[in-house]
């Protein structure tokens, strides 16, 4: 409920809206970008961006699922642009700093847990598409089927990645330990 | 192996924290964005609300009418203009959420005049010992024909403007002197029947959301009000959000002195249809309600 109210103030122009909403969800949306994309200031771009984008569009938006939803999919889409816009320009950007190694980044990162650091860098091991599902499954809370929807292939595709990207994880992750 | 579901719920634990660097930029670029991008839109003024209702009811058939006006007046206690400074002060652009406030209201044809649900809030009566300020409403059910009112509202020259969004929903800004006639009014008229006086606390905080909508059951109504408080000098401002689940209002900004008063009325019309699918033209002068919402600003101690 609180999210609908929210939204509908935001279309009428409430400021209050607008800073409450980023409030709400600054910090759900980093951490997906982060996790997508593996690099800490581009991730702040996007969400930025996602949500100077977002703000723009109070007239035009018409939400038919979850608030978080939308905005994790507005992520998503944008880190998937970024990560082409990376393989155009490999040598700028595949330098960025994966952030299981950024740990010396400490403003950024609550991952103190070696376990989460392993798993940040097992997820950077995963195909993009993989790692988006899960990602917006598990963190930006889509179900498979808005997932599939909203990049426009079918759910068994999605589910197959996810337990695929799943599978590869628990691999790495048990590579990881055996060292 | 690591199990799925352990790897499931150390991806639910992953959580990076913005810098407030990071915060500061993209709220302050997403403000002025929004600024930028946001239309004005003018308020259409029509005097003549009641007319425009009459209408609707001989023409559409209308079977109920459900009529809600919102009052809202922030006065001070104890009359201490000091202490209502101090007070606005304390919580200059204070919005406070207010939880789980619902207002059901049911219509029902050819019935006793509904019974205003008693409000169901979670939070209990004000303590003013122990609060900056505080919401008071004051529901009240409205029945007959309304003649008295109309004439009220007439004689006091009292105009409604419509809200930018929605024509069925407007507001008139009543001086000191008209809200405390329009006060004893409701008081001495037998249209109008007070039904409850609940009370809200708004503690400092930034959030004020009233009611949540739980349309549970045909005819029921619920609402929820948001609004923002801000003094500057005697003068108030105050936004305002009326929504009831699918549709609102909004009113961004009425600028009022510490003793007037916003008497915000919402018309929402439905037409009953009998068994044999006709519109039933008569069920309807018992249902209407009205529901005054103060704001009351109380003295900290």
């Amino acid at each position: 409920m609180e999210d609908k109210l929210l939204i509908w103030r935001f279309k009428y122009g409430s400021r209050d809206a607008l800073c409450r909403i980023y409030e709400k969800y600054e910090d759900d949306m980093l951490t997906l970008a982060i996790s997508l994309l593996n690099d800490v200031s581009t991730a702040e771009d996007v969400v930025h961006d996602v949500f100077v984008s977002f703000a723009e569009s109070a007239e035009k938006l018409k939400l038919n699922g979850s608030l978080k939803g939308y905005l994790a999919t507005c992520v998503a889409n944008l880190a998937r642009d970024k990560i082409r816009a990376r393989r155009r320009q490999p040598a700028e950007l595949d330098e960025a700093e994966l952030v299981g190694s950024a740990s010396n980044d400490p403003p950024q990162s609550i991952m103190c847990d070696e376990e989460l650091q392993q798993l940040n860098y097992a997820m950077a091991q995963l195909s993009y598409t993989q790692r988006e599902v899960i990602i917006l499954h598990l963190r930006g809370g889509m179900t498979f089927k808005a997932i599939a929807k909203s990049q426009g292939t079918s759910i068994n595709t999605i589910q197959s990645r996810y337990r695929y990207g799943l599978d590869k994880l628990r691999s790495l992750l048990d590579g990881e330990v055996k060292k | 192996m690591k199990p799925a579901e352990k790897i499931e719920k150390l991806i639910k634990r992953l959580h990076f924290k913005a810098s407030a660097e990071m915060h500061d930029r993209t709220l302050n670029d997403a403000v002025e964005a929004q600024a930028k991008s946001k239309k004005t839109k003018p308020a259409k003024i029509e005097p003549s609300i009641w007319r425009t209702i009459i209408k609707s009811r001989m023409r559409k058939l209308v079977a109920a009418v459900v009529v809600i006006a919102v009052l809202i007046g922030i006065y001070q206690v104890g009359g201490a203009r000091a202490a209502f400074g101090q007070v606005t002060q304390a919580v200059r652009t204070s919005l406070t959420r207010l939880k789980e406030f619902v207002i059901e209201i049911r219509t029902r044809e050819a019935a006793p005049p509904p019974r205003l649900a008693p409000v169901r809030h979670a939070v209990p009566m004000i303590d003013t010992s122990k609060c900056g300020y505080g919401i008071q409403y004051d529901l009240f059910l409205v029945q007959g024909e309304q003649a008295d009112l109309r004439n009220f509202f007439e004689k006091q020259d009292i105009k409604f403007t419509p809200t930018t969004n929605n024509t069925n929903i407007c507001y008139a800004i009543l001086d000191g002197d008209k809200a405390e006639r329009f006060i004893s009014f409701s008081q001495s008229s037998n249209e109008i029947k007070l039904l409850a006086t609940p009370r809200l606390i708004l503690r400092d905080g930034k959030e004020a959301m009233l009611g949540s909508a739980d349309l549970a059951g045909s005819g029921g109504l619920a609402f929820a009000v948001a609004g923002t408080l801000v003094d500057d000098n005697e003068q108030i401002d105050l936004s305002f959000s009326f929504y009831n689940g699918e549709t609102g209002i909004e009113i961004p900004s009425i600028r009022i002195k510490t003793a007037e008063v916003v008497l915000i009325r919402a018309v929402k019309t439905a037409t009953a249809t009998g068994d044999d699918g006709s519109n039933k033209e008569n069920a309807k002068k018992e249902n209407d309600i009205f529901i005054l919402i103060r704001i009351k600003v109380l003295s900290p101690t």
